[in-house]
């Protein structure tokens, strides 16, 4: 081997050296003009939006408690897109506010930090810690790198694919993101992208797969919960019942056209990826990535047993639905993760140590917060109450065109996602108002209520809006204002798709009036 | 000895036929069911107007599935009453054997409001009687922390009906806004039911809450909290906030300086 090898192999292992970009560890930005002076003023602009929700007139049907919540909230979201704190001390100071002002109970925001999605974060990453110690992330991401990576947008596309792969058996979207998280880090080191040194291919990587779990779960009636939810909905209140395939012919096409104008815009318009980026760092490139992974050898022990255990966990989430009738009682997607990560810790049969599990506390208090907020706007019928002032705003009153009100309802339940933190919360609001709200018009419940479902997984404006996003938002490599821009497009295609589908392929599934 | 026999058996035959007698009476009159009356009523709605000095008004409507008179014995969900008036609706209170007129009677230890119905009251008729009830809240014993108050209305279907509706409505005092309502009964399951059973307003310038529930067997029981606090809001927040904005202004100038990342 000459020197030059040898030292494009070694430059290979310090790219790979996940150790050195501890997610656990909050790195400082190099921030733009523009984003310094949001974050100067972002601070006095939250303290503004607080005072004035605060203190106006409490409207018609909204609690007092209702109205502090929205004050606390509307002010965290404030913060966490200009951050002039740092996102997961928002969410302190959004758990504080909400005691002090009393919009929800201590012991209900304190509560928070056990539900099972924090739980399920911390997890993951465990889970995700042993896969990187154990090199197996190591291994199938240079085997992702060489067989699809020769320039970036073909790995981008690999990883819409197996996104759109996944959704269709594992409907939990944090379980998804656990599975790609590490595969996705060193794929992005690979590309010379760090949470020290974030770049746009990055940016682009970590972006499309946060839309791909998301998103790509609205292809499937079964993707998350929330779809099955809204399709009981549509049963119980609307009088239809939608099956697995009306779901997926209606839904998939749509999904993968959004995919493919994802992948297409992302690299192009909204992170542009200069070209030094659209190759991996490494010099003799794709060569020297097969030649370390040729290096690998065979697979080692550590890697069987990861494989092991992380394929043990990905079975009991496959599985979910078989578990009561196989085993007798279910598991859960927390309980899976639970299993594995005791296995992975245990002495002597585990392969990691405490010490060596990189979990990003941070993003615990983040989330948190996010929840907290979210679920109090839930409990205290603000939510709700946001909803129906919105759609009585609208004024949609009998014998306006179908079309419009299909324009408004798609829009308006597209981007309302903003200010939500659960899919399943969303789809219990939402749903039902659509619902009576055909009823109320003398359409079908259909007709709305269907196309309403597939936009609830559409939760890709900010890291507060789904599991994933906080799980992805943990490696440092995009700002909220990334996830914000690259979100508020993509949501904006996805209402135009649903538009044009409505009046065209929908029509033909006899989702929406004909044209008879 | 034959006659004593038949003595005892006509004296036990006596008894049972009393104690049949009164166990008919009893029953008839808990559950308020007579042979006049159907055994449901379409609406009952109960709605406590609370005073600035904790002195309360309630106002109670009903309206009959079915005509004719009878007993109407009716839940009252308060430890007394006064002043009773009869609003509108095909109705009377009961009398006692002088004449006067008696709006509550108390059965099996409850209060219950005590109304006969006109012959001419048809299936539709509304009833409405208002009550007023001193100290029914105590500004003291309610007073809760962060400036709040706390009521709870309870009403347990004690009447023999079958309630289609039920409506049970707070109206705050002056000044005064609902802050949550922390607990109701039934429990509200957004997953089964996504309207929620309690809604508040504001109706002339008094917060309201107000729950509904369906279906209510006798024996049945609803519940709503309600916490509530004045509309004001002190200024101590709007205070502290714009001097911690001005003070973040001054002492964050540094964050405008260009920085490398670490």
């Amino acid at each position: 081997m000459t020197a030059a090898a040898a030292s494009a192999l070694a430059k290979i292992d310090e790219i790979l050296d996940l150790s050195r970009n501890k997610l656990s560890h909050v790195p400082d930005k190099t921030l733009t003009a523009g984003e310094r002076w949001m974050r100067y003023l972002g601070f006095p602009l939250g303290v503004l939006t607080f005072l004035s929700l605060y203190y106006m007139p409490t409207p018609e049907g909204l609690t007092t408690g209702g109205q502090v919540v929205i004050a606390v909230f509307a002010t965290a979201l404030v913060w966490w897109i200009t951050e002039p704190i740092p996102t997961h001390v928002t969410s302190l100071m959004l758990m504080a506010l909400m005691v002090f002002f009393h919009g929800w109970g201590e012991s209900k925001v304190l509560g928070v930090l056990g539900f099972s999605v924090i739980w399920l974060n911390v997890l993951a990453f465990i889970l995700s810690s042993m896969l990187v110690k154990t090199n197996l992330a190591k291994r199938i991401a240079l085997g992702l790198i060489v067989r699809f990576g020769r320039t970036s947008k073909w790995i981008l596309l690999a990883f819409f694919g197996l996104n759109l792969m996944l959704a269709a058996f594992i409907p939990a979207t944090a379980a998804r993101a656990a599975i790609l998280l590490p595969i996705i880090i060193v794929v992005a080191s690979i590309y010379g992208a760090s949470n020290k040194h974030p770049n746009n291919f990055g940016r682009n990587l970590f972006l499309q797969n946060l839309q791909g779990i998301n998103f790509g779960s609205s292809a499937y009636m079964t993707g998350s919960n929330a779809n099955l939810i809204a399709v009981a909905f549509i049963l119980s209140m609307g009088g239809s019942r939608i099956y697995y395939t009306d779901w997926l012919f209606a839904s998939f096409p749509v999904v993968v056209v959004a995919m493919l104008i994802s992948w297409y815009i992302g690299p192009k318009f909204v992170f542009k990826v200069p070209p030094e980026q659209q190759t991996p760092v490494v010099e003799g490139g794709l060569e020297k990535m097969a030649e370390k992974l040729k290096e690998m050898g065979a697979v080692t022990p550590g890697e069987k047993k990861a494989s092991v255990i992380f394929g043990l966990v990905i079975m009991l989430w496959v599985t979910d639905k078989l578990h009561l009738s196989v085993l007798g009682f279910e598991i859960s997607a927390v309980m899976a993760a639970f299993i594995g990560a005791v296995i992975a810790l245990f002495p002597k049969i585990g392969l990691l140590k405490w010490n060596e599990a990189d979990i990003p506390w941070h993003l615990m208090l983040f989330s948190c917060g996010a929840y907290a907020g979210g679920l109090a706007l839930n409990d205290t019928g603000a939510a709700r109450w946001l909803v129906g002032t919105l759609f009585d705003q609208m004024n949609i009153q009998p014998g306006v065109n179908f079309w419009v009100v299909y324009c408004l309802v798609i829009t308006v339940n597209m981007f309302s996602h903003l200010f939500f933190t659960s899919k399943t919360m969303r789809t219990l609001i939402f749903i039902p108002f659509v619902i009576a709200i055909a009823q109320e018009l003398g359409y079908d419940p259909l007709w709305l209520a269907l196309p309403a479902a597939f936009t609830i997984d559409w939760v890709i404006g900010l890291p507060i809006n789904a599991k994933p996003n906080v799980i992805l938002f943990a490696t440092g490599q995009y700002s909220v204002l990334d996830n914000l821009k690259y979100g508020l497009i993509m949501t904006t295609i996805g209402t135009i798709l649903l538009i044009i589908a409505g009046l065209t392929w929908f029509r033909v599934l006899g989702i929406t009036p004909g044209w008879s | 000895m034959r006659a004593r026999r038949v003595a005892i058996l006509l004296a036990l035959t006596a008894v049972s036929i009393l104690t049949l007698f009164v166990l008919v009476l009893i029953d008839g009159e808990a559950l308020g069911a007579t042979a006049a009356l159907p055994d449901t009523l379409a609406v009952y709605e109960e709605n406590v107007l609370i005073g600035p000095d904790g002195d309360a008004q309630v106002e109670v409507r009903v309206v009959l599935t079915e005509g004719g008179s009878g007993d109407l014995l009716l839940p009252f969900s308060f430890v007394d009453g006064h002043d009773f008036t009869i609003l509108s609706g095909p109705a009377r209170f009961a009398a006692d054997e002088t004449g006067a007129a008696q709006p509550l009677r108390r059965v099996l230890g409850h209060l219950m409001l005590n109304l006969i119905t006109d012959p001419m009251a048809r299936a539709g008729d509304e009833v409405r009687v208002q009550a007023a009830i001193p100290g029914w809240f105590q500004v003291e014993e309610s007073r809760r922390p962060y400036g709040e108050f706390a009521v709870r209305r309870d009403f347990v279907n004690r009447s023999g009906f079958f309630l289609r509706e039920l409506h049970m409505g707070v109206r705050l005092p002056d000044g005064m806004r609902v802050h949550a309502i922390p607990k109701v009964v039934p429990a509200y399951d957004a997953k089964k039911n996504p309207q929620p059973p309690f809604a508040v307003g504001v109706v002339d310038g008094h917060g309201t809450a107000h729950l509904t529930a369906a279906n209510l067997q006798p024996a049945d029981a609803v519940r709503m909290d309600i916490l509530f606090r004045p509309v004001r809001r002190g200024p101590i927040p709007l205070i502290v906030g714009l001097a911690l904005a001005v003070l973040y202004l001054l002492f964050f100038r540094d964050v405008l300086k260009p920085t490398e990342g670490k």
